[in-house]
């Protein structure tokens, strides 16, 4: 049994099924089409996210998170940018979490196979200007910028500005449908809320929009993501290094304004990233609609004005650091979501200032004529010499972080200090019990997940199958 | 006490959409009832645990305009509802602001997300030949 549908448990049924196993693969959302409501709009967050996109990290400042619920998880609603983990990140996980057989070479095929499966490349044409601004910004300063590969299939058409179009081969695109083709049953609208182990099978109890459900299953592999596998595992009274570690990536925005029209209905997905200060910190371009650009202007009353004039001027940036600090998934008896709790440290928020003001430097560079950072009260800022106004430390109250990736809250690896489960995902102290999803990964990765994710996935699976 | 709380959540709604279409475009004028019922729909969805603490600050908000105004605050008018927002946006109390900030980010997305705020889509061009774009490691670091 699989529980959950995202990247890794997708990629875990699909390999399990085509190996003949007889796979039940469980997913507490809804079963959409990609297609079935405009990516990064209202209805997405209303269809396909847990709790309508009102997910948070509680600390100071607050993180609010986003993650999905939906068949596909993730994979449904992200913007599809994909890296493999950087070779240094998995010789720390080595060497801090005794992780075995996962150097680059060893990762090597399962990289490989999975950016096959998914179509990753890079775009065969023009790329959004928004994030070309980006590019040209780095290159002006000399720092290190390159455009991040896609899981994405090209149909031959462009927008208005010659960005080729396609489609997002997410897991309800690709692995999914291979899964089901080889025998995998698939139970949308089912939420596992407890595992117990029975003699030498687990009961997985569910809840359905019909009743309560029981399955009986000789091995179950939890893939709920970063929040919802701890969450689980704990209410089902197993502890032991799980959701205790939560890492995430913070990330603080800046709008930038620029002379010319940089935006449109139809931008896209910007595809470029300034690594120069990898891995600690990297700089991005994210969704820029109307809705974003207002949402990001909050800080500064009245600026709504220049979104209703001249968003098609105007861009929405980020920097992200991999954050230090560990947050904490907990259960709150009598309620069905989990408490999460991440404290920013005062370290995270001077680095978090350092990379709001490189990146403001960089935009001031592409010829941003006026940029917006997200921190109340803070001053636009017209010009270099303004960068001097912005805080040494971002203040925790009045700054607006939030974040998409989430990982680490049920590490893996040989260490039983530290580690939930063994190096192929398996629960420490426990049969049949596997977890195969974004809360292995040991540390904050410092690149977009979702690669490492179904590469560790497909690794694990495998290993699985031959050891049994 | 629940219909107290939609009242003032609706009142809330309106002022902030009133401050973002203050002279400005066709389409972010009121009315503003489906920012109100995206809204109450949000709060519905979100985990259980945080909706009491809105719904009670939210209670707290709109009971605290009778001690300035000398009415709960979905009965005031509209200068008096700004001002109250505005004395709340601005407080030392980090919920009170949070309170604001809730509400905020929910009605500027769904007043931006209105149809009629973008310009009818565009056919999309065609591009010379169907193009498959290079496998990672051949294209940028």
């Amino acid at each position: 049994m699989v529980v959950g549908s995202g990247p890794g448990g997708a990629v875990t049924a699909c390999v399990l099924a085509e190996h003949g196993r007889d796979v039940l693969l469980l997913e507490e959302g809804p079963n959409l089409p990609l297609g079935s409501c405009t990516p990064f709009s209202l209805e997405e967050m209303v269809q396909k996210y847990r709790c309508g996109g009102l997910t948070l990290a509680l600390g100071t400042p607050k993180v609010p998170y986003v993650e999905a619920r939906c068949v596909g998880g993730g994979s449904e609603i992200n913007s599809g940018l994909y890296h493999r983990t950087p070779p240094d990140v998995l010789e720390r996980w080595q060497r801090e979490y005794g992780l075995q057989r996962a150097t680059p070479s060893e990762l090597e095929p399962h990289f490989a196979s999975v950016e096959r499966d998914l179509s990753v490349c890079t775009t065969p044409g023009p790329t959004p200007l928004a994030s070309r601004k980006l590019e040209q910004g780095a290159r002006q300063m000399g720092w290190r910028v390159l455009e991040v590969p896609r899981w994405f299939r090209y149909d031959g058409t462009a927008g208005p500005d010659g960005v080729p179009r396609g489609e997002r081969q997410s897991m309800s695109k690709t692995f999914l449908p291979r899964a089901l083709a080889a025998g995998c049953r698939l139970f949308p609208n089912t939420r596992v809320y407890g595992l117990i182990r029975n003699g030498l099978h687990w009961e997985v109890r569910a809840r359905q929009p019909e009743g309560q459900i029981t399955i009986a299953a000789e091995t179950v592999f939890v893939a709920g993501g970063a929040v919802q596998t701890p969450f689980l595992l704990r209410r089902s009274g197993i502890k032991r290094n799980v959701g205790r570690s939560l890492a995430l990536h913070p990330t603080v925005k800046i709008v930038a304004r620029f002379d010319e029209e940089v935006n449109h209905e139809q931008l896209g997905v910007p595809v470029h990233q300034v690594k120069e200060f990898a891995p600690r910190t990297s700089f991005g371009c994210s969704i820029s609609s109307p809705p974003h650009l207002a949402l990001a202007l909050i800080p500064h009353p009245g600026c709504s004005r220049e979104v209703q004039r001249r968003w098609r001027q105007m861009a929405v940036y980020y920097a992200m650091i991999t954050g230090e600090r560990k947050g904490r998934v907990r259960a709150l008896p009598g309620f069905e979501s989990p408490i999460v709790r991440y404290q920013v440290g005062r370290q995270d928020l001077r680095d978090l200032a350092t990379a709001l003001r490189r990146l403001a430097t960089l935009l001031f560079a592409a010829g941003a004529r006026r940029l917006y950072p997200s921190i109340a009260g803070a001053p636009q800022l017209c010009s270099p010499e303004d960068l001097s106004r912005l805080p040494a430390v971002l203040p925790g109250g009045r700054t607006d972080l939030m974040t998409i990736h989430l990982f680490s809250s049920c590490p893996m690896g040989e260490r039983l200090d530290r580690c939930a489960a063994d190096s192929f995902g398996k629960v420490h102290g426990l049969e049949g019990l596997y977890i195969n999803d974004a809360s292995l990964l040991c540390t904050a990765p410092g690149v977009n997940p979702q690669g490492t994710v179904m590469a560790f996935a497909r690794r694990n699976a495998l290993h699985f199958l031959r050891r049994f | 006490m629940n219909g107290f709380i939609d009242r003032t959540l609706s009142a809330i709604c309106y002022s902030l959409c009133a401050e973002q279409a203050a002279g400005n475009e066709d389409g972010l004028q009121p009315p503003y009832n489906d920012v109100v019922r995206f809204v109450a729909g949000q709060m519905q969805r979100m985990p259980a645990f945080l909706r009491l603490g809105v719904r009670a600050a939210t209670l707290l908000f709109g009971l605290s305009a009778m001690g300035r105004s000398g009415a709960p605050f979905h009965r005031l008018g509209p200068a008096r509802r700004a001002l109250h927002i505005a004395s709340w946006r601005i407080s030392r109390l980090g919920p009170c602001r949070d309170l604001i900030r809730f509400y905020e980010s929910l009605a500027v997305v769904a007043l931006y997300s209105r149809p009629d705020w973008t310009r009818p889509v565009l056919q999309p061009a065609q591009c010379q030949g169907q193009g498959r774009g290079r496998p990672p490691g051949e294209r940028g670091e």
